[in-house]
């Protein structure tokens, strides 16, 4: 009742029926094709999840939801998230991307990389909805493509796949749904990811520009040979899924893995998240009601239902949520409904959930630990993350290094990401209070700048450099479109497979990069018409010099345009015995304190000396001031032993005080 | 000689005292006490644990070679010794690794009204002790 007053998708005068029992609804149904058409055993169209799930399930309202909305821009996208980054082996380059702004990152619409680019590019790890599926383009997040690419029209939509997420573990292929779209099949994914028969025909085999209303071109359309076995008797299909998604699914696009010395370190020698060890699901925290906007569990998120999803963070399930009564439960008000009254929103469950203990969650009495702690760190600082050491580690994730397919990676894989880098926490603008954009199509001006430490709390994160072909125009760096690049590139470079192992390593000494490098931003100038060419890694700004074949650098006023990206750490959390601090003030407060004295190096495809960052620069604090906090914490133990004698002393003094007074009393009454 | 340096020890009580409520200014305005504030009160309460038990241990001593130390004055210290005593006390036991963070929350309310009542003390101790200094009796009788 309290949730259909506050938010209208859960109104119970929904046209859409439902269980309301927690046992598993069986799902024997008709399958729908894209054209909206009944499937049979000898149909040969894909399945449509629309036509197909959106008959019982109010698929409109989900594809609003967070995942769907990857690439949509008009949302509250609170915390900064892994951007999309654009990683080209061959011609050296990782350009993070970013519909919603951040600090260092590109908006993909300022490299005319249309929502059908991004998703034939990004495809294999969107869930699908939003920008990948046209039907979508005429909604209020509708991005730029005033011209939808006509392409669309042959690879179809890819639609929001419900069944990655709900099918039960195992019963989804990831690797063939990701075949499909590299292939450009879009509309087939799902299909092929139920594997409810087998596909034939690739739409990349179609050339670009062929009239997708040319009846010879439909016909090279792929085709579904469906898998009778699947069909029941009265024709509908067993969808074998479960309300709650395993963590399985979480994994195909959230895994992650540390490197090491030799490479990618192997899984075994890593525990899990605390929590999965404990036997608990990613969606026990990650919840969301129909409108699938998924919980992401940072502090202070808002959540458009106007639920306090503050109980389901670390802090409110472990340590409770303090609301001040005219608070209650909600959120955010902005986004309630001006008729509900809050104090209408407190019911005695929903004031259960503000107490410490949710789901079993033990309570943490972090003995000890003075609570300035709590306002500088967050609780990911001491709890999450990779172990840190003298310096930030790599790191590989699915999002960027497509963990989950099948492959023969090294670990030196472009992006270059490293952690956990100990800064302070920045946050996405709300776009109602946007600001323009740089033009460098940078989107610094919209939040936190990551150089001036803020009083956010210190959170780990993940950090990459960019690496792009640009121009420089104004003193501002921008890049250039990475898929004309490939092709401009392509004769200078001579890149077969890996512009690092074949132009920066194959020579130490270089001259090999500058070079190539020079070469290829010859054939920029010439082939895109540029004026100042360059390339930019490792936070550098490579630039053709006045001899033939020999690179310099070059300064640019939009530092944060190849400077650091960063983005936070949640998982993996670790158990509080290998929290940081957990052997004592010491551990941060000396000299070797790793959260402050823990360096990281401006990694890329160019191979070049930089300084080591301190986190404590990043964090704004000098080294006199925490040389002189250190000096304090290095004589803590003297000092304890000072203030108990000093305590000793004075309580000797104040019995020796009333010894004297009563034995002087008594003596005058004697007298 | 012993009062001398009761004295001196008094002075540095109350200076440190002086400089731990000027450093806490920011807990006064609500706000949680850290950074450059904080080195600072934890820089001056150093002064104030050697400086009260050593006036302590002074001012015993000087009741037992000088009886005639008043009342007033005596209760006036004892006074002060507890206040201060509990004003250390409640940050000694912070530095343990025994109070959770409610208890340290406690704690540090409590360390922060004991320290305003030490500093709220020391008033009428300065008063009393100026009024009762050689200097400051002659000068008067002579006018």
């Amino acid at each position: 009742m309290l949730l259909a007053t506050v938010n209208p998708v859960h109104a119970a005068g929904s046209r859409f029926a439902h269980s309301d029992g927690n046992a598993r609804y069986l799902h024997h149904i008709v399958l729908y094709d894209i054209d909206n058409r009944k499937i049979g055993e000898e149909s040969t169209r894909p399945y449509s999840t629309r036509n197909t799930c959106g008959r019982c399930h109010d698929y409109e309202t989900i594809g609003h939801g967070w995942h769907f909305n990857a690439f949509a821009r008009e949302i509250n996208a609170g915390r900064p998230s892994e951007p999309w980054v654009w990683s080209d082996s061959r011609t050296g380059t990782q350009l993070p991307l970013s519909y919603r702004g951040g600090v260092g990152t590109f908006d993909p619409d300022q490299l005319d990389l249309s929502p059908f680019v991004m998703t034939r590019h990004f495809g294999g790890r969107l869930p699908g909805g939003g920008l990948a599926d046209p039907a979508n383009r005429t909604g209020d997040d509708s991005n730029t493509d005033a011209k939808p690419d006509p392409r669309w029209q042959l690879t179809g939509a890819l639609e929001i796949d419900c069944m990655i997420c709900h099918a039960v573990s195992g019963a989804y292929d990831f690797e063939s749904r990701r075949a499909q779209i590299t292939d450009e099949n879009f509309a087939w994914a799902p299909t092929a990811g139920l594997r409810l028969g087998t596909v034939d025909g690739r739409v990349s085999r179609i050339r670009e520009g062929s009239d997708p209303d040319d009846e010879k071109v439909q016909a090279k359309l792929p085709t579904v040979t469906y898998d009778s076995r699947r069909f029941n008797a009265d024709g509908t299909v067993f969808m074998d899924l479960v309300r709650m998604p395993t963590n399985n699914a979480c994994y195909q696009c959230h895994s992650q893995r540390q490197l090491g010395s030799g490479g990618i370190e192997q899984r075994w020698v890593h525990d899990q998240d605390v929590h999965i060890t404990a036997g608990m699901s990613c969606v026990d925290c990650h919840r969301n009601g129909i409108d699938h906007h998924i919980v992401r569990g940072y502090p202070n998120e808002s959540h458009p239902s106007a639920v306090n999803v503050a109980t389901l963070s670390c802090q409110g399930c472990h340590l409770g949520v303090e609301v001040e009564p005219q608070h209650s439960m909600i959120g955010d008000h902005s986004e309630v409904q001006p008729d509900v009254t809050l104090a209408a929103l407190v019911t005695d469950e929903l004031s259960r959930h503000l107490q410490p203990g949710r789901l079993g969650s033990p309570y943490p009495a972090h003995q000890g630990l003075p609570p300035i702690h709590f306002e500088k760190l967050s609780c990911t600082a001491c709890h999450s993350g990779p172990i840190p050491g003298r310096e930030a580690i790599g790191l590989m994730t699915s999002l960027s290094h497509g963990l989950g397919e099948k492959g023969h990676r090294t670990g030196h894989e472009l992006p270059s990401i490293q952690g956990p880098i100990y800064a302070p926490a920045t946050t996405l603008p709300h776009p109602k209070n946007e600001s323009s954009e740089t033009q460098s199509g940078t989107t610094a001006d919209h939040a936190v700048t990551q150089d001036t430490p803020s009083h956010q709390p210190v959170t780990p994160q993940r950090a990459l450099w960019p690496a792009y072909w640009g121009t420089i125009v104004d003193g501002e760096v921008k890049p250039l479109p990475p898929e004309e690049i490939y092709t401009a590139t392509r004769r200078a470079l001579r890149v077969r497979k890996d512009f690092v192992d074949e132009v920066v390593l194959k020579d130490p000494d270089k001259p090999i990069f500058d070079e190539k490098v020079f070469a290829a931003l010859d054939a920029i100038e010439k082939e895109m018409d540029i004026d100042t060419p360059v390339y930019v890694s490792t936070g550098q700004v490579f630039i053709r010099g006045d001899e033939e074949g020999v690179l310099t650098t070059a300064s640019v006023s939009n530092t944060e345009a190849i400077g650091m990206v960063r983005w936070p750490i949640a998982h993996n959390v670790r158990p509080a015995g290998w929290s940081l601090g957990a052997t004592g003030c010491l551990e941060c407060h000396a000299d070797d304190g790793l959260i402050f004295e823990s360096t990281v190096v401006a990694k890329g495809p160019a191979q070049v000396e930089s300084e080591p960052i301190t986190m404590a620069s990043l964090q704004g604090i000098d080294e006199l001031s925490r040389s002189r906090w250190n000096q304090l914490f290095a004589g803590r133990k003297q000092f304890k032993i000072l203030t108990a004698s000093s305590l000793g002393v004075i309580v000797l003094a104040i019995l020796f005080c009333i010894g004297l007074q009563t034995r002087r009393l008594t003596g005058s009454r004697l007298t | 000689m012993i009062r001398q340096l009761e004295r001196l020890a008094m002075a540095a009580v109350v200076i440190s005292a002086l400089m731990l409520f000027v450093t806490s200014t920011p807990s006064i305005r609500g706000e949680e006490l850290h950074g450059l504030w904080l080195m600072a009160h934890m820089g001056s309460s150093g002064l104030f644990v050697v400086a009260l038990p050593v006036q302590a241990i002074l001012f015993v001593w000087l009741q037992v070679i000088m009886p005639a130390i008043t009342m007033t004055e005596r209760s006036l210290l004892m006074a002060l010794y507890v206040f201060g005593g509990l004003s250390i006390g409640t940050m000694f036991a912070c530095m343990l690794p025994v109070p959770d963070t409610v208890s340290m929350r406690k704690l540090i309310w409590v360390h922060g009204w004991i320290g305003m009542v030490v500093v709220a003390w020391l008033i009428p101790i300065v008063v009393t002790r100026l009024k009762t200094r050689p200097g400051i009796v002659k000068a008067t009788k002579s006018s």
